[in-house]
């Protein structure tokens, strides 16, 4: 009975969603331990079949957020609605979803195929029926004649692969994923990065992935929601939060950025020192002091005289590019400059050297002083 | 296969384990069971309940045994929701207590114008039915081991006056009145020797001589017998039971007179067992039973039933002092109260 | 339509936290009718004079205008401390001898040092008397001083609670990280500046739980003073003397109540402590191994076999002791002392009595502590009621036995009682027992608990599983080691406790241990001797058997736990 409402619904949500009927619901969610506004006031919409990242420092809510949707933590009050339903009381067992965490929370007593038959188990599934899911599972995650071991005897990518084929084993409308490759190490978290990608976009299960690495949301998420302090920063597509941050934090949290102290003049000017520099249209006041953000690749060096000048003071050799660290004459400032390894001939780096600074305006953001701190 | 074969064999065992169980559960449902408490001394309570059943098997004792003060204590402590049926073998004293509590049932055993009046409670003089009836006497003695005495020094004492000399200073333990009965026939019989006065003297005297007090009235004695003292304040029973298991021991009865208590029997108020309890209180005054006393203590209630025993002095009753329980009982949380105050730094635990 | 009968279904609570709710509601009940209904009464009691009158702190005063009573609170400290102090030194350095050098012969040490535990608190206290008592053959170590009293108290204490000491800061001391030691060497730290600033912060936690622990273990303690303390009093005699002895329930409540009050503060210290403890080991740890010193590993194998010697000698002494005819006179070897003439019913009714209630409150036990355990740390929601539970689970700790078998007195022998029914059978026994030991077995379950990812309950609940079906299929398998840990404590103090029950018992419930105390008091020393030896044998028996199943199981679970 169980599994005909699970699938019947799994099989009329295309025809039903429309665009304008997200998956998920997240309306005016807050959540505090005691004096601690862990979620404040969160609203969030998540569309069918969208892989959803939450990125953000550790403390930022993300994983609070997460546990919330899934019914292990209940909100101080606001409404979560799935599919037009509202589960916002409904204990975990009732919700529809799918979970992986960090620590696998492989049950280690039991095999591979026993962890991943388990949900299947409780719906008193044929034999049948439970071998040739859990065969087909296997078969998704690439681990086709693991059943017998146990999840000790395997590495902890094959681990994580188990656990997520366990979370999908009973077909979830959604897919909760909590910092699941944080446990392990770098070049099996590259492979595991896009395979888990892969099969989402496969299986076109709606999924949320909770992340401290943004480089992990960046190649993953169709969208990404920068948390910060129980409060959501910027919700929007990669190309989005890291060309065009909306606040300074998410401008400092994603990738590098140069913050340079500027006061603030016309609607897209800025005074850096003394010397006028041209930036993307702002709304601070006249005189107001100010941060000037421009990743490092924008930066752009010559030779030839310029209004702005510094002195290269650093050198690193980062492979495709050089990392050089100027100082600003100007004001005691410092800029850094990545430089494709291939023009970096052009300019004969060296440390002494002056140089003169071109800071594109359209890749430069003005934000209010003292914003970009966490 | 083997199942099979198996089978019928298990079958019969389950059969005759069944069929067993079941003649023992109607036996049992038959027996009634009644809740004795007592002080008697332990080593012959299965013999007690032997005798008794041989004549009647219908009635299975549950004992509930401890030191006479223990067991007073307990009495009093449930007296509100009673767990005892019958009380045979306690201090006069104590069920003078009980009864002044109310808790006693009065009943008169067949049989109990044949006791001695002296072993009987004295309201059945009185035309009533008497709330207890007495079995025998216990009698202080000293327990004295002759061969720690010769190495450590320490002579053979005769009277109780001995017991305080500087000599025996450290080698003498008593019972604690409080919780033994052995102990308050002790102090009791002091007082009555000598008066309150001079009896609480002798008792601070000897204070400064003893070891420690213990909890039970035979320890002092079974300490002598294993050398870990020389001389043990205890009572006739034990020290002649001792000194015949092979004890280096003697039994000395002091020469100024002999301390006594009786022990005696009582039905509950308020049990449910009445008629077993009946039976037994009649069997516990018969003369069977008396003969039964006898073969541990030398004074019985039934005259003309005790013979001599070993180790016993044979002019006993005359050496015992004419005591009063009555007083002994009234007079029961009043001398406990000033022992305590004075004496009870060194009381064992 | 099927959005909205869901709709309706989110108003109502589901079925499972229903049950987990009752569940709750039960393990508080239990705890609130065997914990805390007694005490309560017991408070009372103290407060009442003997015809149950309300009577403000009349007694109290009385209490403390008795000198020889308040002496015994001194006394009772007296000991306690030194206790302690012997004890807890004694077991680091053993415990650190285990963990931390390449001594031989560590698992035998393990094994003969765990031995006291199987014993009840009586056997050395005989054995003691046998060894420094006036015939003892070591009575002159003494150098003249007296066993009885506060010396053999100590002696005696040390023996039985050494096991406990030793097993916290075993634990304790294997918690601990290399990369620490590893940097410590690194910058050249001389090896005490690394004891002090690494080992000694890394088991500080243990350490003042395992002074908590001894020190209420000693101050509480019964069967040690009583058997050996002379005329020394403690409190614990005390409340047995004013009870049993003087038929004063009123004082003997008043001792309680003190008795309680410092088993409650060191109590309350602890939770203190505990509390501003944050975990010290990351999940990265690499546990330390010791590397060979011939030295330091012969000087460690010295201490520690001394004290094996010592606990040996001890057990040895007590079995000699029942077996020898007529000490010191006679000392030919009979098993006479075996059939227990001492004792009205003969001794193997009590020793059946106490097999009966160990193996119920080892199995009846296990089940609802673990389960209430697994409750408290692996529920969502009911938080008051998760922390009530908790706190009660901690308490009985700081309830000394003497204490809980008084309370029970008073409250489940009160007439109109509805609970009533329960005085005088073997129920009652085991629902004390239980009672008494809770907390270890409850501490034992949480850590177990703790031990397991966090999130097997929430992926069993994401998998629709109900809680139970994941208790049982992963969280009891997976403890199971804790499970069968507990359960053979459990069967062990039952065994062996003898505070609490000596008020309990009854005709038909007469225990071993009770035995022990009573064959004693009536001066059957060598029976006494021979029924604490049964009892020593027949935990030492069950702990063998769970030995060798717990080495099956594991065994059997190698194959995923690759430990």
């Amino acid at each position: 009975m169980h599994t005909t409402m699970t699938s019947l619904l799994a099989a009329d949500s295309p025809a039903v969603m429309t665009p304008t009927t997200p998956h998920l619901r997240i309306e005016a969610v807050t959540k505090c331990f005691g004096t601690f506004t862990a979620l404040d006031n969160i609203s969030l919409a998540i569309n069918e079949g969208e892989f959803v990242c939450f990125l953000g420092p550790s403390g930022c809510g993300k994983t609070t957020l997460l546990r919330t949707i899934a019914g292990l933590t209940q909100q101080t009050s606001g409404t979560l609605i799935q599919r037009d339903k509202d589960i916002s009381r409904l204990p975990t067992q009732a919700r529809d979803f799918g979970i992986v965490f960090q620590s696998y929370a492989l049950f280690p007593n039991l095999t591979v195929f026993n962890n991943i038959a388990y949900g299947l188990r409780n719906r008193r599934d044929d034999r049948a029926r439970i071998d040739k899911r859990v065969a087909e599972l296997l078969a998704l995650v690439n681990l086709t004649g693991s059943e017998d071991k146990y999840p000790a005897a395997l590495s902890g990518g094959q681990q994580q692969r188990v656990a997520l084929a366990r979370a999908l084993a009973t077909e979830p409308g959604l897919l909760l994923l909590d910092e699941p490759l944080s446990a392990l190490d770098a070049r099996v978290r590259g492979h595991l990065r896009s395979q888990i990608k892969a099969l989402q976009a496969r299986l076109g299960v709606t999924t949320i992935m909770v992340t401290h690495d943004q480089e992990e949301a960046l190649t993953m998420a169709d969208r990404i929601v920068v948390m910060n302090h129980g409060v959501i920063e910027q919700v929007g597509t990669p190309a989005q939060i890291y060309h065009q941050p909306a606040s300074a934090f998410v401008a400092s949290f994603i990738g590098s950025m140069n913050f340079l102290e500027v006061t603030a003049q016309g609607n897209n000017r800025a005074l850096l020192g003394t010397t006028p520099c041209a930036c993307l249209p702002h709304t601070l006041k006249l005189g107001q002091a100010a941060q000037l953000a421009i990743r490092p690749e924008a930066v752009a060096l010559s030779r030839e005289a310029g209004a702005l000048k510094g002195e290269v003071v650093g050198i690193e050799f980062l492979g495709p590019f050089q990392r050089v660290t100027l100082r600003l004459t100007e004001a005691d400032q410092t800029i850094i400059a990545d430089v494709p390894s291939r023009d970096s001939s052009d300019l004969d780096l060296f440390v002494g050297q002056m140089l003169s600074i071109h800071l594109p305006a359209e890749a430069a953001r003005l934000y209010p002083a003292g914003s970009s701190q966490q | 296969m083997i199942t099979r074969r198996l089978f019928p064999s298990t079958l019969l065992a389950g059969s005759v384990a069944v069929a067993l169980a079941s003649t023992v559960l109607a036996a049992n449902a038959q027996a009634t069971e009644l809740t004795v408490y007592t002080a008697v001394e332990s080593d012959d309570l299965q013999k007690y309940a032997e005798r008794f059943n041989a004549a009647h098997p219908d009635i299975e004792i549950n004992w509930v045994r401890d030191s006479t003060g223990v067991i007073t204590a307990r009495l009093l402590a449930e007296k509100d929701n009673p767990q005892a049926d019958v009380i045979w073998g306690l201090a006069a004293t104590s069920l003078l207590v009980l009864e002044d509590e109310g808790m006693l049932e009065r009943y008169a055993p067949a049989g109990v114008e044949n006791l001695d009046p002296k072993f009987v409670d004295a309201a059945y003089r009185d035309g009533e039915d008497p709330a207890w009836v007495g079995m025998d006497a216990w009698v202080a003695a000293i327990c004295y081991n002759t061969i720690e005495g010769e190495r450590q020094g320490v002579p053979m004492p005769t009277s109780w006056e001995d017991l305080t000399k500087p000599e025996f200073e450290g080698h003498v333990i008593m019972p604690n009145p409080n919780s033994s009965g052995t102990g308050y026939l002790d102090v009791a019989s002091w007082l009555q020797l000598w008066g309150e006065e001079q009896g609480w003297d002798y008792m601070d005297r000897l204070h400064d001589n003893i070891a420690r007090y213990t909890h039970s009235g035979s320890a002092p004695c079974s300490l002598a017998a294993t050398g870990e003292t020389v001389v043990g304040v205890s009572f006739a029973f034990r020290g002649a039971r001792l000194k015949s298991q092979g004890a280096p021991i003697e039994v000395v009865f002091p020469e100024e007179g002999l301390g006594w208590d009786m022990e005696a029997s009582a039905m509950v108020a308020g049990t449910d067992k009445q008629e077993a309890a009946q039976t037994l209180l009649d069997w516990s005054i018969s003369r069977e039973a008396n003969e039964l006393y006898n073969e541990g203590y030398a004074v019985v209630a039934y005259p003309g039933v005790a013979q001599p025993i070993d180790n016993y002095p044979v002019d006993i009753t005359e050496r015992m002092i004419d005591a009063d329980f009555k007083w002994a009982a009234v007079n029961r949380e009043r001398v406990l109260a000033e022992w305590q105050r004075r004496y009870d730094g060194k009381t064992e635990q | 339509m099927m959005a909205k009968t869901f709709t309706m279904s989110a108003t109502k609570p589901s079925l499972e936290s229903l049950i987990r709710l009752l569940a709750l509601l039960a393990g508080v009940a239990l705890l609130v009718v065997g914990l805390l209904f007694p005490l309560v009464a017991m408070l009372v009691k103290s407060l009442q004079d003997r015809a149950g009158d309300f009577i403000g702190l009349a007694n109290f005063v009385q209490y403390f205008q008795t000198p020889a009573l308040v002496n015994s609170i001194v006394n009772s400290l007296r000991v306690a401390l030194m206790t302690t102090v012997v004890v807890v030194g004694l077991a680091f350095v053993c415990a650190y001898g285990i963990t931390r050098t390449c001594m031989p012969g560590k698992r035998l040490f393990r094994m003969l040092a765990i031995l006291p535990i199987l014993a009840p608190s009586l056997l050395p206290a005989i054995s003691l008397v046998y060894l420094f008592g006036n015939q003892g053959f070591l009575r002159d170590v003494l150098a003249g001083h007296s066993i009885y009293g506060p010396i053999g108290i100590v002696m005696g204490m040390s023996f039985w609670i050494f096991p406990h000491a030793l097993m916290l800061l075993t634990t304790a001391l294997t918690n601990s990280d290399a990369r620490l030691y590893e940097a410590a060497e690194a910058l050249g730290t001389p090896k005490w500046r690394t004891f002090l600033t690494i080992t000694l912060p890394g088991v500080r936690y243990g350490l003042i739980s395992c002074l908590f622990v001894v020190f209420t273990l000693a101050i509480t303690d019964f069967g040690v003073p009583k058997i050996i303390g002379g005329q020394f009093s403690v409190l614990a005699t005390d409340v047995y003397r004013q009870v049993v002895g003087q038929q004063n329930f009123q004082m003997g409540a008043v001792v309680s109540v003190i008795l309680l009050l410092p088993a409650v503060l060191s109590f309350i210290v602890d939770r203190w402590i505990q509390r501003r403890q944050v975990a010290q080991l990351s999940a990265r740890a690499v546990p330390w191994q010791p590397t060979p010193s011939p030295l330091r590993d012969w000087v460690f194998t010295l201490l520690c076999y001394a004290v094996a010697g010592a606990i040996v000698l001890v057990i040895g002494t007590a079995m000699y002791a029942s077996l020898v005819q007529f000490w010191p006179y006679n000392l030919s070897i009979t098993f006479v002392h075996y059939t227990f003439q001492g004792m009205a019913d003969g001794g193997w009714g009590a020793w059946f009595n106490s097999l009966k209630l160990a193996f119920s409150v080892a199995v009846v036990g296990t089940l609802v502590i673990f389960f209430n355990a697994w409750l408290i740390e692996k529920s969502e929601g009911y938080r008051p009621l998760r922390q009530g539970l908790h706190f009660m689970a901690m308490l009985p700790m700081a309830v000394p036995g003497m204490v809980l078998g008084l309370a029970y007195i008073f409250f489940f022998n009160q007439a109109g009682n509805p609970f009533n029914w329960l005085y005088g059978t073997l129920m009652i026994l085991v629902l004390n027992t239980l009672i008494h030991f809770y907390t270890v077995c409850h501490l034992t379950s949480v850590t177990a608990l703790k031990q397991l990812d966090p999130e097997f309950e929430a992926v069993g609940a994401s998998l629709k599983v109900p809680f139970w079906t994941t208790f049982c299929r992963v969280t009891l398998p997976v403890s199971l080691p804790a499970v069968l840990d507990i359960s053979v404590y459990l069967f062990v103090n039952a065994m062996t406790t003898v505070s609490a029950v000596v008020f309990l018992y009854n005709s038909d419930t007469r225990l071993a241990s009770v035995a022990v105390l009573h064959l004693d008091e009536a001066g059957y020393f060598a029976s006494a001797a021979a029924m604490a030896v049964l009892i020593f044998l027949t935990s030492l028996v069950v702990k063998l058997l769970h030995t060798a199943l717990t080495h099956v199981l594991l065994n059997n679970a190698q194959r995923w736990r690759m430990a």
